[in-house]
């Protein structure tokens, strides 16, 4: 229930800020806001199979040879 | 041109004519509907009526009037062969302070200001003298707050007597005061004093424009001044100090503080006021260093368990039984066995049960509050417990939190702790101590971030060094006291931080 | 024209004090690798904590009225300083969701069993977001007001733990390898100095810059030698292997304070001052990440994205190191890698490049 209030939430959050950062002349804030209020819905979107990036798992995807290469260096040497 | 509004001319601002009559005439006409507004003739040797005074009854002591005022003129009149203004104008200065008005609506302030007005034929000048008629508390010990040693005078309704009694304390050639006329209906007065070597003059002036733009119909108490100039409408803490008392007053205008003074209310308001100074009460002042010192402590520690005595009972109850020695577990428990309720819900019935009691007996006349305090104490404190809503070590608890709460000498303080209590409650009984933690830190962060026309609330804590917090916090001896001869000589609060600072971060 | 409210090198030096030592006092990995050799870890970070300071405040000074972003911009160039920042930005997500998930676990294992992960996430998240919407000046004066309570707690810990010591911690010395050693300053480097870059990024808001360097490098000794004496602490009461296989070893510790009969098993009250620690470490990176986002996405009213930034916290970390397992093996084996290009060595760039350009700007005139 929270991931489904949070998804609503966001996007609500999203569209207000839009049409208030809009009336106010901020359109390029505007624009950025919906996008990262739809960013953040997309994690508890209740319909989206399989994950949503997450820094982890960018990070074990991109670091994880480096890193067991420099700890195995560190063990042998 | 007479200005009734701040900054605003009246549109009917018209001045008086030689023809007192037509005078009268116009002031009828405001008044018209108002039997308040009496007139009373002066007659020369010749019996035509060449002059009248008028007033607003019950403003104006009428007995002084008739028998002095009204009576030397008349005398005077009849004995002196002069024009008759003439000899009227020599008889009044004899009597008083006399003010020339010279429009309606001066004469409109002055007559509601307990002042009568004496018209002249042929003069297109009144002129009006202060002549108070109303009745006025006497001088009383304030309710609230109470001293075993010190001053026992309390301010009253009467703007005047107040700034009597303060300013029979302050004869320094340093107190200023500046006067503001609030409320569009109400024309109330209010003063604000201050010593004009101490205070700072930035937070003065913030504070003299925020009265300024007051937009009130009535002001009928200090509290509407106090809402309107606060920076944090929002926050449960009062941030502005009031006091009763002419001795607290005079000790914070001392200290650089600026003391707002309102007709028709006891209360003054002392700004710029920090959290600390609503933890201790002038009687600091009255009693030896030890004692007061021993007693500030004392006060903060019943204020944290005011604050979170319930929660951590519903903490370390619900979630932490570990901390609990083991003979006083089996005592809880025991004395738990049988009770329906989770320990947060019991907290909650008592809670509330003593939030209404308290409620009920400030309303109740004094003949029956006695007895509904015993009924209270009865129900909440044994029939409630043989009947099995609530335990025994909770009723001790929320006993020990009330009594707690009455130790703090500030009422509006008492009454946020009060307020925050329950929510720290619910944080409690849903996480234990995490949630316990969570919710002082907000408190704590809250508080560090009020402030008033730039100083912080909680100063000197987290904004000067742990030392000169210290010191700031416990009373030396009188000896001793930081330039003695010039006590508090600079603000005694700090501005650090405030210099250019107007507004949250991301404003 | 508004101003932001500016703190004093005292209380920048007493955030960094309190985002190191409530954070980290809890795992001491490095404590459990190295055991009665730990100082030498404690030293290397110390060492490697005040050169990485020297760095940031060196590059801070050389442009005195400007933020660290702008200085970014001015040094790398715009997009080279976006790239930098955004990665940056990555690993403050990475760090932030790292300790919110560190609480919600530590809690969820060792005291609320049966509250969920995230509703503890979501407190501390919409806590954090008020902290960071209300600002700096507040958030350095109630750390303030917190670390006196913080230190009177840990002192009494101390005190009380004496009897309880079994073992001498001490001896003998120098038993761990190499790769040991290594590994264990690796870590406490990473969970440690590392972040020093974040309050690079709070330099420009301390009044008196000269002092930022003395306030934190005294306050980086300070939390070294908290750490050192906690992790002897835990070591001589628990024992070598008990640490080891222990998840939060000075918990353990602080379980076996005792005052005389009757109160025992205080080590909630001091948890509960570690937590308020642990907050104040995440809003930290949480008001960072969101003066540095409004720099890089060029966002010139950043007081919508304030909620909005607090809600991808939450979001993120609710979706990050999900399993326990994950976490530890991340926090030692990916942690420390992925943490050596926005913490160590783009400090190090700016670094350089401030002394190339000094030296270019010295020889021109």
């Amino acid at each position: 229930m929270l991931n489904e209030a949070l998804f609503v939430g966001s996007l609500c959050y999203g569209v207000v800020s839009f049409f208030l950062l809009n009336k106010k002349g901020k359109r390029y804030d505007a624009v950025i806001i919906f996008l990262l209020s739809c960013f953040i819905a997309g994690y508890n979107a209740p319909f989206i199979e399989g994950k949503w990036p997450t820094v982890e798992i960018l990070y074990s995807g991109l670091y994880k040879s480096l890193s067991q290469y420099i700890f195995q260096q560190i063990l042998i040497k | 041109m007479l200005i009734s509004k701040k900054g605003e001319e009246e549109m009917s601002q018209e001045p008086l004519r030689t023809f007192s009559n037509k005078n009268l005439q116009e002031l009828k006409s405001i008044y018209v509907g108002n039997e308040l507004l009496l007139f009373r003739t002066l007659a020369d040797k010749d019996n035509i009526n060449e002059a009248v005074i008028v007033y607003l009854n019950s403003l104006v002591d009428e007995k002084r009037l008739n028998q002095q005022i009204l009576r030397k003129m008349n005398m005077d009149l009849r004995m002196n062969d002069g024009p008759t203004g003439e000899v009227l104008l020599e008889s009044l200065h004899t009597l008083g302070d006399v003010n020339i008005l010279t429009e309606i609506d001066e004469i409109e302030n002055h007559l509601a200001d307990s002042n009568f007005v004496l018209f002249i034929e042929g003069y297109d000048e009144a002129f009006g003298m202060k002549l108070p008629g109303f009745e006025t508390r006497a001088i009383d010990e304030p309710q609230i707050e109470l001293n075993i040693r010190g001053p026992r005078e309390g301010f009253t309704e009467d703007l005047q007597k107040n700034l009597g009694m303060i300013l029979r304390r302050m004869k320094s050639k340093n107190l200023k005061a500046k006067s503001f006329l609030i409320g569009q209906e109400s024309q109330t007065k209010v003063m604000i004093l201050y010593l004009s070597d101490r205070v700072d003059h930035e937070v003065l002036d913030e504070l003299c424009q925020r009265i300024d733009s007051i937009h009130l119909d009535v002001l009928s108490d200090s509290a509407q001044i106090e809402e309107w100039i606060q920076d944090s409408t929002f926050s449960p803490f009062p941030q502005i100090l009031n006091s009763e008392r002419p001795d607290r007053v005079v000790t914070a205008m001392n200290r650089g503080k600026i003391v707002i003074m309102t007709d028709g209310t006891p209360n003054a308001l002392i700004t710029p006021s920090t959290f600390f100074e609503m933890l201790h009460p002038s009687e600091d002042q009255f009693e030896r260093f030890y004692f007061a010192n021993f007693l500030r402590i004392i006060r903060l520690l019943t204020l944290i368990v005011s604050l979170i005595g319930p929660s951590f009972y519903i903490a370390f109850t619900t979630f932490h039984l570990e901390m609990i020695p083991t003979p006083l577990l089996m005592t809880f428990l025991s004395a738990k066995a049988g009770i329906p309720f989770p320990t947060f819900i019991e907290a909650l019935i008592m809670e509330v049960a003593f939030e209404v009691l308290r409620e009920a007996s400030m309303r109740l006349p004094r003949i029956m509050g006695q007895s509904v305090s015993i009924v209270g104490a009865l129900i909440i404190g044994e029939a409630a417990v043989q009947s099995g809503i609530v335990s025994r070590p909770m009723v001790i608890v929320v006993a020990m939190t009330g009594i707690a709460s009455f130790t703090i000498p500030s009422y509006n303080t008492a009454i946020s702790l009060r307020l925050l209590r329950f929510p720290l409650m619910f944080l409690s009984a849903l996480s234990g101590m995490f949630g316990l933690s969570v919710g002082m830190f907000i408190v704590i962060f809250h508080l560090c971030s009020l402030r008033f026309c730039g100083v912080l609330f909680l100063d000197p804590l987290g904004s000067e060094g742990y030392w000169s917090a210290m010191k700031k916090f416990f009373l030396p001896p009188v000896k001793y006291k930081e330039g003695l001869h010039s006590e508090g000589s600079r603000p005694n609060v700090s501005r650090i931080q405030s210099q250019k600072y107007r507004g949250k971060d991301w404003e | 024209m508004k101003v932001r409210e500016k703190i004093s090198h005292l209380q920048l030096g007493c955030l960094l004090f309190g985002y190191i030592a409530g954070f980290e006092s809890l795992f001491l990995t490095e404590t459990k690798l190295m055991k009665q050799d730990v100082w030498i870890a404690n030293v290397f970070n110390i060492l490697i904590g005040i050169a990485l300071l020297g760095i940031i405040t060196y590059v801070q000074r050389q442009f005195p009225g400007y933020k660290m972003t702008e200085i970014c911009d001015k040094l790398l160039g715009k997009w080279l300083s976006k790239i930098m920042l955004f990665i940056y930005l990555l690993s403050n997500l990475e760090s932030a969701s790292g300790g919110f998930r560190a609480v919600s676990m530590f809690y969820t294992t060792v005291i609320l069993p049966n509250t969920r992960s995230d509703y503890l996430i979501l407190i501390y998240a919409v806590c954090s977001t008020y902290a960071v919407y209300i600002g700096l000046g507040t958030l350095a004066r109630t750390n303030l007001i917190i670390i006196p309570f913080f230190l009177i707690g840990f002192l009494a810990t101390c005190l009380f733990i004496i009897p309880e010591i079994q073992l001498n911690p001490f001896l003998p010395q120098l038993q761990s390898s190499k790769s040991d050693i290594a590994i264990g300053s690796m870590h406490l480097f990473t969970f440690t100095f590392s972040q020093l870059i974040t309050f690079g990024f709070l330099m420009s808001r301390v009044e008196n810059m000269k002092k930022i360097f003395t306030s934190c490098a005294i306050a980086i000794l300070m939390s070294g030698l908290y750490l050192v004496m906690i992790s002897y602490l835990t070591l001589s009461s628990l024992g070598f292997n008990y640490v080891e296989t222990s998840t939060y070893p000075f918990f353990s510790t602080i379980q076996l304070v005792k005052l005389g009969e009757y109160l025992e098993r205080i080590e909630i009250l001091l948890i509960g001052l570690w937590t308020v620690l642990t907050m104040v470490n995440i809003i930290i990176m949480q008001y960072v990440f969101t003066l540095v986002a409004g720099h890089v996405l060029a966002i010139s009213k950043m007081k919508p994205f304030v909620l909005a930034i607090g809600l991808l916290f939450f979001v993120h970390a609710s979706k990050s190191y999900i399993r326990t397992a994950d976490h530890f093996t991340y926090g030692t084996k990916i942690y420390p890698i992925s943490s050596l290009l926005p913490c160590v060595v783009f400090p190090v760039v700016l670094g350089l490049i401030t002394l190339i350009k000094k030296k270019g700007n010295i020889k021109a005139s």
